[in-house]
């Protein structure tokens, strides 16, 4: 799994790889690491194999420590198999997916 | 010409040499004639003279006491002969005088000096003449002669002798004068004539070591011409013939001498007559030759030959020749440009051709296929295809159109599309096989055929279905045995309009793969025109179970190759290999370590790389899910987690065992998740969610002490 980051106007973090038990772990490790200043984080995702509900666990722990400080965050490019992940675990409707 | 050859053996040089041949044959013949008929008439000559000799020495020999009268002309000749060889040794300077030779001689050859003669004053007289000759003026040829054998004085004439002498004594017999002196009582004067009885040797003609002769010696002493004596000689013939070697060697130098001048002549004339005229013909071949590697059009030589010979027919020949190159020329030219056109557009065809078959490797969950293909020409007869009627139906078939080139090509372009499309819309094999037949058979004027194999290949049955339509059948390699798909052949396709195929069914299990080829691989002759044949292949495939199928192809090339030589392919090579994959794997862990789970990912991906990735990625979600909990949940530190991944009739089977307890997780996990996950997120409650909608189906059971979930994707 690799981490990239852009910032700019919003915080673009382009993951490449799976987002699985293991690798879910560094996600969150990294992102709690920066000082998130942009009002908005993107998930890039063009890149990402896979989700399990680790990943989504991290998402969602992402998104509610965004929201706390009002900020949003979005999911792009999601692939066939994780567009499924989301929409059999409804969180499709909890996370903005684009 | 610059680089003008140097002529080994030109035609002049071989007119020369032929000359010389000739000549010296016919001088050879001419000289052994000549000198061996010179020969046998001196020896006539001599055997006549000899005789002739002998017997008047015997009539005035008159030794009627002694054996001598009884001697042959031969035996009087060797004693002659063995005096003389005597004599002729004798160093002279040895000698105080003449006499005390004489003595010696006398005493050593009492043969040539008989006692008792009757009349032996004659005795004396011939003594007294033979000392008076040495003393006189012929005293050196006398030397020269060194004796007289015998001389007698003639009983029946007193004025007549008769002597046996050695030969010699004349020197100057070469003027054909014989000197000679018969005694003091006798005086010979110069008027007294010397007549050779054997005219031969003034002839000159003499062979062998020593010849005797007899010559009479006349006198007109009394005014008439009377013979006083004879001579009985011996003769040295090497003398003579030394005498003789140069008027022989003139002779021969005469005959070599207009030999040469004839040669020469024959030579020139033959230059003029022949060789300039070949030159002229030469040259202007060479300047045609010349203006050809130019470039340059063509100017018609003409070499311009006055004789009227054969050497102008060719002439005219050559000319007409040359008018022909230019049509050649324009044609060939001509023809080079259409040829170009052709090639590119065969080119074409030929990429065409290859585009229109299907991918050379296939890898997928059923089976693995590799297909190799070597045409002959640009264009080939040979083809094949392959395509999935369903998920675990595919349909393979290899072909091979009669004849070679384009058309045979088009006409494996329609077998190709007719095929495929029969095969897709007719739900019966064999419906489908008698449809394109009547196709092809309709209208086929040229009367091309297709020889194929069609199968059907049920990855779920583990069968194959075929119809064999005059194609070299098939093998299936199952356990490291060859097996012959040796049923029913029907006829080619495109033959017999309404002909009813009948197909065949054959067992082709997992790990088992079948090996189509065309006749151009059991057909490939070796340079002793023997096929490389059905035995060779099945040798070469048999115990290649185990084998990538590529190495199998590689293995039957290299074979092929060896076996061939230099021989040049003369038909279409094509093969396709196609292996009911045992798609199956199992991966054993004894540690409790979320590091894994992407370690099974990875190996799963490894081995299925050919599966979709969304089927991969859904494998990938499901082991983190499921492996992630018995990680999480499972007290017990010495967990031990068997993975088995499986193809089942065209679906992925995959069994995860493990030595925890006995938990089905899909049976408590929260249906309605969401409503509540603000406030809870269940660790793995809602990951089931997800492995339950990737997957088909979902089993979990207890057994021997081992937890089992059984997924179906």
């Amino acid at each position: 799994m690799e981490i990239s980051m852009k910032r700019g106007e919003e915080l673009v973090v382009a993951l490449k790889g799976r987002l699985d038990t293991v690798t879910s772990v560094e996600f969150t490790d990294a992102l709690s690491k920066e000082e998130i200043k942009e009002a908005k984080v993107i998930i890039e995702a063009k890149d990402l194999e896979y989700i399990s509900s680790a990943g989504l666990r991290a998402l969602l722990a992402l998104k509610k420590s965004l929201a706390a400080s009002n900020k949003a965050l979005e999911i792009h490019n999601l692939n066939p198999v994780c567009q499924e992940v989301f929409k059999v675990t409804g969180f499709n409707n909890i996370l903005t997916v684009k | 010409m610059k680089d003008k050859k140097r002529l080994h053996f030109p035609i002049l040089l071989k007119v020369i040499l032929l000359g010389i041949i000739a000549s010296f044959i016919a001088g050879t013949v001419a000289v052994v004639v000549s000198y061996n008929n010179m020969i046998s008439k001196a020896k006539e000559d001599l055997n006549a003279d000899g005789i002739a000799a002998l017997e008047y020495a015997n009539t005035y020999y008159a030794l009627d006491s002694t054996t001598r009268k009884t001697d042959s002309f031969e035996v009087v000749r060797d004693k002659v002969i063995e005096g003389y060889d005597y004599v002729k040794n004798v160093e002279l300077s040895n000698y105080s005088s003449f006499k005390d030779y004489e003595k010696e001689f006398e005493n050593a050859y009492p043969y040539f000096y008989p006692k008792g003669l009757p009349g032996s004053k004659d005795y004396f007289e011939f003594k007294r003449v033979y000392n008076d000759i040495t003393d006189t003026l012929f005293n050196a040829s006398f030397y020269a002669s060194q004796y007289t054998f015998y001389a007698m004085k003639d009983p029946t004439n007193p004025n007549r002798f008769i002597f046996i002498t050695d030969s010699r004594m004349g020197t100057s017999m070469e003027k054909n004068v014989f000197y000679f002196c018969v005694g003091s009582h006798y005086d010979l004067k110069p008027t007294d004539q010397i007549f050779d009885i054997g005219h031969s040797y003034i002839k000159g003609y003499r062979l062998g070591s020593y010849e005797t002769r007899f010559i009479e010696i006349k006198s007109d002493d009394s005014g008439d011409v009377e013979t006083i004596g004879y001579l009985f000689a011996a003769y040295e013939t090497s003398r003579v013939s030394s005498d003789y070697a140069p008027i022989l060697r003139n002779e021969i130098l005469i005959l070599l001498g207009s030999g040469l001048a004839v040669i020469i002549l024959y030579a020139v004339l033959s230059y003029f007559m022949f060789v300039r005229n070949i030159n002229k013909l030469n040259k202007a071949a060479v300047d045609v030759s010349n203006q050809l590697k130019a470039n340059k059009p063509l100017k018609t030589i003409n070499p311009n030959i006055k004789s009227r010979d054969e050497i102008k027919t060719l002439e005219d020949s050559f000319i007409l020749m040359q008018d022909q190159i230019v049509n050649y020329v324009d044609i060939i030219k001509k023809d080079a440009k259409e040829k170009e056109k052709i090639n590119a557009e065969l080119e074409i065809a030929s990429k065409i051709q290859l585009d229109s078959l299907p991918n050379n490797k296939c890898d997928d969950y059923n089976c693995s296929l590799r297909a190799y293909i070597k045409p002959a020409k640009e264009v080939s007869g040979d083809f094949y295809d392959y395509f999935y009627l369903d998920d675990h139906r595919l349909v393979v078939s290899i072909c091979d159109v009669s004849g070679k080139g384009i058309p045979a090509s088009l006409f494996m372009m329609k077998g190709k599309e007719l095929i495929k499309s029969a095969v897709e819309s007719y739900d019966n094999l064999v419906d489908a096989i008698n449809s394109v037949n009547n196709m092809l058979a309709k209208n086929n004027k040229e009367l091309l055929f297709i020889t194929s194999f069609i199968g059907v290949i049920d990855f779920k049955k583990n069968e194959i279905k075929y119809v064999n339509a005059g194609h070299e059948k098939p093998y299936i390699v199952s356990d490291n045995k060859v097996t012959k798909l040796d049923g029913e052949s029907n006829i080619v396709l495109g033959v017999e309009e309404g002909y009813e195929f009948k197909a065949e069914s054959h067992k082709f299990n997992k790990g088992d793969y079948l090996f189509m080829f065309t006749d151009g691989l059991n057909e490939s002759i070796n340079a002793s025109e023997e096929e490389f044949g059905y035995e060779r292949i099945e040798k070469t495939i048999a115990s290649t179970s185990e084998l990538p199928l590529e190495e199998v192809i590689n293995k039957v090339n290299k074979n092929l190759n060896d076996f061939i030589g230099k021989k040049e392919q003369f038909d279409d090579i094509t093969m396709i290999l196609i292996r009911n994959k045992k798609a199956e794997f199992d991966l054993h862990y004894e540690k409790k370590d979320y590091s894994i789970i992407n370690e099974i990912v990875d190996k799963f991906n490894d081995s299925f790389s050919y599966l979709e990735e969304k089927t991969r990625s859904s494998v990938g979600i499901i082991i983190d899910e499921l492996v992630n909990n018995l990680v999480s949940y499972e007290k017990r530190e010495d967990l031990v987690i068997d993975i088995h991944f499986e193809y089942v009739n065209g679906d992925l089977k995959l069994t995860i065992t493990s030595n925890g307890k006995d938990y089905d997780p899909f049976k408590n996990h929260k249906e309605k998740f969401l409503d509540k996950f603000h406030s809870e997120i269940a660790p793995g409650g809602f990951g089931l969610i997800i492995v339950k909608d990737l997957t088909k189906s979902h089993k979990y059971f207890y057994k021997d002490g081992h937890s089992i979930i059984e997924l179906v994707l």
